[in-house]
């Protein structure tokens, strides 16, 4: 269009022009410029709840990002429930979680926030610090939380500055899938999955000897990529950063191990090169491909939808010193309102009291139950998978409790660990740069969050 | 001689009219110019004058979402991004680059095969109005559409492309979606066989507008067509070539649901074209003077292209 | 008329040639048309068949299974994303018609002071990419509490220099005479504008009304960015979602894609001819 436009212009109504553009976008700006601040936005502190709703009929907003196979599931539940009270009504929004933490915040700095939510663990911290969900420590007093409840790390994975910011709804440490068929074909007993490293490595080469890549390393997403090189490297018994939190320790020995580790995979032909978590995945559902590291809640549910495939979990192998794994857990927050109704609040935590007490039914999608009566729970001994996932429990790790944690780990370390993969850098290359940037990041993350509070 | 613009033509022919309403004695109220332009001037105020000077005002500052201040911090949002120890700025040029590779590799394609193909269709024969309607339907589809489907069909695994490559005697799966170079000959392939019909179609309009005494000229001086293509089609061309063109930079320069979709900016941000680093940073991270500034550099570079392309072509014709 | 002399500029061209320019031409329609018979075909597959090697055209396995977890899906309510795309396309589209076309009249037609700055204005901003507007807008959007709404897609990008510029260019040369003789009817500059020029108009008008309808279909970042509920979705945000909800599901994930292809194949079908009349235009100066 410009070829026509250009001919069009004088210089000097075209320099007018430009002048009064600026001049009447200024005003414009003044008038449109009024971008609120979360801050600003009013009392976080929550009214009382009791774990029962009562009250006149209420619809709740319910934001997460489940929006694969458990979907379904968390809809059954909120059938579940809503049947038992029927004054209350939850619309749920699955929005997916890559998307999620763009839209939950932006909603609540306009107004539009759902009343409550499912957050990652590693993302509670940073949304603390945000502003943009509040203080359950009320809460959690009403449903009557107890840190015995709880492992450890999942107990105080919701505190943040000392306050307690989120319920723990599951725990998903990443385990070890495997194919039954392919392993009987190496000769391998497909009852027996290899849980160390010296048992893992033969059935690699026992695989191999069969012309099976036995475990095809994700080398380009970066979820698919990160996770595993975590597990390793705590099972190294490293740390990703500091106490503080303020320099990463890519380089570390444990953290070369890791990634010597990954790197042998593929030079010794027990995985493809470049492939991706979805290449994986359809070799593994096609018989080309014997184990699997991931999470149950992705998994169990994909895993079985496939008939045709035999298949079965295990908790990670012990390739370095210790056991270790990485998890993720789904926890409940509530979005910060300008104001809060104490009615919604009331029936939002009579659903989280309820959900947490029966997260039997929401296992079934794959995730184990955080509490641990729960889990000892007869119905939850039912569901086969769920219970060997659960054997990893005690060997669960999360990210550290970083506000922004999720953006150092996914847009700098976990890049680098491909980069090694794909074989664009040298591991030492890589994890220097990385660190320096994580440095970096680190930095401004911490004058960001702890400069607004 | 550059100001003898249409503009200046136009205008000098516009008495003619006025003195038509003045004669007939309908002269129009004062207001009713205004009127007539109040609708697109009030939309065109909020939403494109209005922020062009407010994202520059936010470019100033350090405007974080969820900060209670935003403080001016004056050009830091744009120096940072000169600062070679800037982790911002370090990511902000990877971007630019994976653009800027995008730009270089696609541009030519799509301004050259998208010629040749309305050649083809520029001929009478049975069906021309089907194929046309063939090469431009995959168009009307939409980015996501495209992307889902050649997510599949380029899958390294179960795609459809490696596995008739390998019928073909190539034994070895090509990473389409996950490893260089492949991550690229698949957005700008996958770009071509989207937008090419688009192209085509403009140009096929070019080239039924040049004047057919031309041709008939050429024939009579024995020229080849390859000669004939060179004098005649091209210089009959040139002002949709170089809308064409114009169009086709910008177009590519905004690159976002390809890789959005198809590599995820995979490998390690390789793909991580600027303006989807331009949102991640400012509605992602919200670090919206960030962002801002960003836009305002990319776009400063965007318009710097324009123009010279634009002379490059005005120079074209004055030779 | 064109088509036909540029055509036979060329007798001697032989039966040969023209055979050759079949092949061609039919090689190029597979290349397009074959991806979106994949795409049906496997919408049709189960997962397991979908991923079978080698494949097969015809779905040995049968099965709407696709579509029904795809329709049984709370989370995917792929009709309602086009509904949503339909309608924003359309509001969209009026008003750029509405607005560029006052705007260009009196551009084109009429003395006023200011004219030529408000002109200037307008075509400054055709060389500014659209990108920059990103930010601000997200931000003014949001304070006039559009976000999640039809409204943020409908007008942020309704104003529409280019069409202003366009068919200001196509108002110029209507000739003064028919304008002059509404005059003398006694209409006013309203009437005249609804009643002579915009009949007129009508090829520039379509070309304009196809290229905001193809440009809102398209529109991917922004609605990515605006919009949160689910249901609120167009089509191409939408179906971005489809790619991480279904993974490797691939018949639900074509089933998604051809819901979303195929009405919109058959409409383009039907007015093919005006949306290519209407794209080509677009390249020719006014």
């Amino acid at each position: 269009m410009s070829s026509s436009t250009g001919k069009v212009l004088s210089r000097r109504s075209l320099l007018r022009g430009l002048g009064a553009a600026s001049l009447g976008a200024g005003l414009g700006g003044l008038a449109a410029g009024c971008g609120r601040s979360v801050a600003a936005l009013g009392a976080p502190e929550l009214p009382p709840a009791t774990g029962t709703y009562q009250g006149p009929p209420v619809t709740l907003r319910f934001w997460n990002g489940l929006t694969g196979g458990d979907g379904p599931y968390m809809r059954k539940l909120l059938t579940r429930f809503q049947a038992l009270n029927p004054n209350v009504t939850i619309q749920m929004y699955a929005i997916p979680w890559s998307n999620f933490y763009q839209k939950f915040p932006a909603s609540v700095a306009s107004g539009l926030a759902p009343d409550f939510g499912l957050m990652h663990n590693f993302q509670v911290a940073t949304n603390a610090a945000r502003g943009v969900i509040v203080p359950v420590d009320s809460v959690a007093d009403a449903v009557g939380l107890s840190q015995q409840e709880y492992p450890a790390t999942v107990w105080e994975s919701g505190l943040y500055q000392g306050r307690r910011y989120s319920i723990p709804l599951d725990i998903w440490p990443d385990s070890l899938f495997y194919n039954r068929r392919v392993l009987a074909k190496a000769g391998l007993d497909p009852d027996r999955p290899p849980q160390d490293a010296a048992s893992y490595q033969a059935a690699l080469e026992a695989l191999r000897s069969k012309n099976i890549a036995g475990h095809w390393l994700a080398s380009v997403d970066p979820q698919g990529v990160g996770r595993p090189f975590d597990s390793l490297l705590w099972q190294h018994g490293g740390t990703h950063y500091d106490a503080e939190g303020t320099t990463a320790n890519f380089t570390s020995a444990e953290a070369k191990a890791a990634l010597e580790w990954q790197v042998s995979l593929l030079d010794q032909g027990f995985s493809p090169r470049d492939a991706s978590g979805s290449d994986a995945n359809v070799a593994f559902k096609n018989d080309k491909n014997a184990f699997l590291w991931g999470g149950p809640g992705a998994l169990i549910n994909d895993l079985s939808k496939v008939k045709s495939l035999d298949w079965g979990v295990a908790p990670l192998p012990r390739i370095g010193p210790h056991r270790a794994a990485f998890a993720g857990s789904h926890q409940f927050v509530i979005a910060r309102q300008k104001r809060f109704d104490p009615d919604r609040v009331a029936a939002s935590v009579a659903f989280i009291s309820w959900l947490t007490r029966n997260a039997v039914g929401w296992a079934e999608a794959g995730p184990i139950p955080a509490r641990r009566s729960v889990r000892q729970s007869e119905a939850f001994q039912q569901l086969a998978p769920q219970t060997r996932v659960a054997r990893g429990v005690d060997f669960i790790r999360f990210y550290p409790l970083i506000p922004g944690i999720a953006d150092v780990q996914l847009t700098i370390l976990y890049p680098a660990v491909s980069d090694v993969l794909l074989q664009n850098s040298t591991p030492e290359r890589a994890m220097e740069a990385a660190v320096a940037q994580a440095g970096e990041l680190l930095q401004e993350n911490r004058q960001k969050y702890e400069g607004s509070r | 001689m550059a100001t003898d613009t249409l503009v200046d033509r136009r205008s000098r022919r516009a008495p003619g009219a006025a003195s038509v309403a003045r004669r007939t004695g309908v002269r129009p109220g004062r207001l009713t110019p205004y009127l007539f332009l109040a609708p697109f001037l009030l939309v065109f105020g909020v939403f494109v004058l209005a922020p062009a000077v407010y994202g520059l005002w936010i470019s100033l500052h350090n405007w974080d979402f969820f900060l209670p201040t935003r403080p001016w911090v004056g050009a830091a949002n744009y120096l940072n991004l000169f600062d070679p120890d800037n982790l911002l700025a370090e990511q902000f040029w990877e971007s630019m680059l994976a653009t800027g590779k995008f730009v270089l590799f696609s541009v030519p394609l799509l301004v050259i095969l998208p010629l040749g193909l309305a050649l083809l269709l520029n001929r009478n024969f049975r069906g021309r109005t089907a194929f046309r309607a063939i090469y431009f339907a995959p168009y009307v589809l939409g980015v996501s559409v495209i992307g889902l489907l050649w997510q599949f069909l380029l899958s390294s695994n179960v795609g459809l492309v490696n596995y008739y490559l390998s019928k073909l005697g190539l034994d070895q799966a090509i990473p389409w979606l996950t490893a260089l170079p492949w991550v690229w000959i698949s957005l700008v392939g996958v770009t071509v066989w989207w937008t090419m019909g688009f192209n085509s179609v403009v140009y096929l309009a070019g080239l039924q507008g040049i004047d057919t005494a031309l041709y008939d000229a050429a024939k009579v001086d024995g020229a080849s067509r390859w000669r004939e293509f060179v004098h005649v089609t091209l210089p009959g061309l040139r002002p949709v070539l170089l809308f064409v063109v114009t169009m086709t930079i910008l177009a590519s320069a905004n690159m976002f649901g390809q890789s959005y979709l198809l590599t995820a900016g995979n490998p390690s941000n390789e793909t991580r074209t600027a303006i989807m680093f331009i949102a991640q940073v400012g509605l992602e991270q919200f670090r919206i003077g960030s962002a801002a500034a960003m836009s305002y550099l990319l776009a400063l570079l965007l318009i710097v292209i324009s123009a010279a392309n634009f002379v490059f072509f005005r120079t074209k014709e004055g030779d | 008329m064109v088509a036909i002399a540029t055509a036979s500029r060329r007798p001697g061209q032989g039966v040969a040639a023209n055979l050759l320019l079949y092949a061609l031409l039919l090689i190029l329609s597979v290349i397009f048309i074959a991806p979106l018979l994949w795409m049906l075909s496997t919408s049709f597959k189960t997962a397991e068949g979908a991923t079978a090697l080698p494949p097969r055209w015809i779905p040995a396995d049968f099965s709407v299974e696709g579509y029904t977890s795809l329709f049984a899906d709370a989370q995917a309510p792929v009709l309602r994303w086009l509904v949503n795309s339909v309608v924003v396309a359309v509001a969209h589209t009026v008003l750029v018609l509405v607005t560029a076309a006052a705007a260009a009249y009196p551009l084109a037609r009429m003395r006023f002071r200011g004219k030529y700055v408000i002109f200037a204005l307008i075509v400054a901003t055709l060389f500014v990419p659209g990108f920059v507007f990103l930010m601000p807008n997200y931000l003014i959007v949001e304070s006039l509490g559009w976000l999640d709404s039809k409204w943020a897609l409908i007008v942020p990008g309704a104003a529409s220099a280019f069409g202003v510029f366009f068919l200001r260019q196509f108002f110029v040369s209507i000739p003064a005479e028919l304008e002059e003789a509404g005059l003398i009817d006694g209409a006013n500059r309203f009437q005249i504008f609804v009643r002579i020029v915009l009949p007129l108009a009508k090829a520039p008008l379509a070309t304009l009304a196809i290229l905001s309808l193809l440009g809102s279909w398209n529109d991917f970042l922004w609605p990515l960015y605006v919009l949160f509920n689910p249901e609120n979705l167009t089509l191409p945000a939408g179906l971005a979602t489809l790619k991480g909800a279904y993974a490797t599901d691939y018949p639900a994930i074509m089933a998604g894609a051809a819901l979303a292809s195929v009405p919109v194949l058959i409409a383009f079908a039907l007015v093919q001819r005006y949306v290519i009349a209407g794209v080509a235009r677009s390249g020719l100066k006014g």
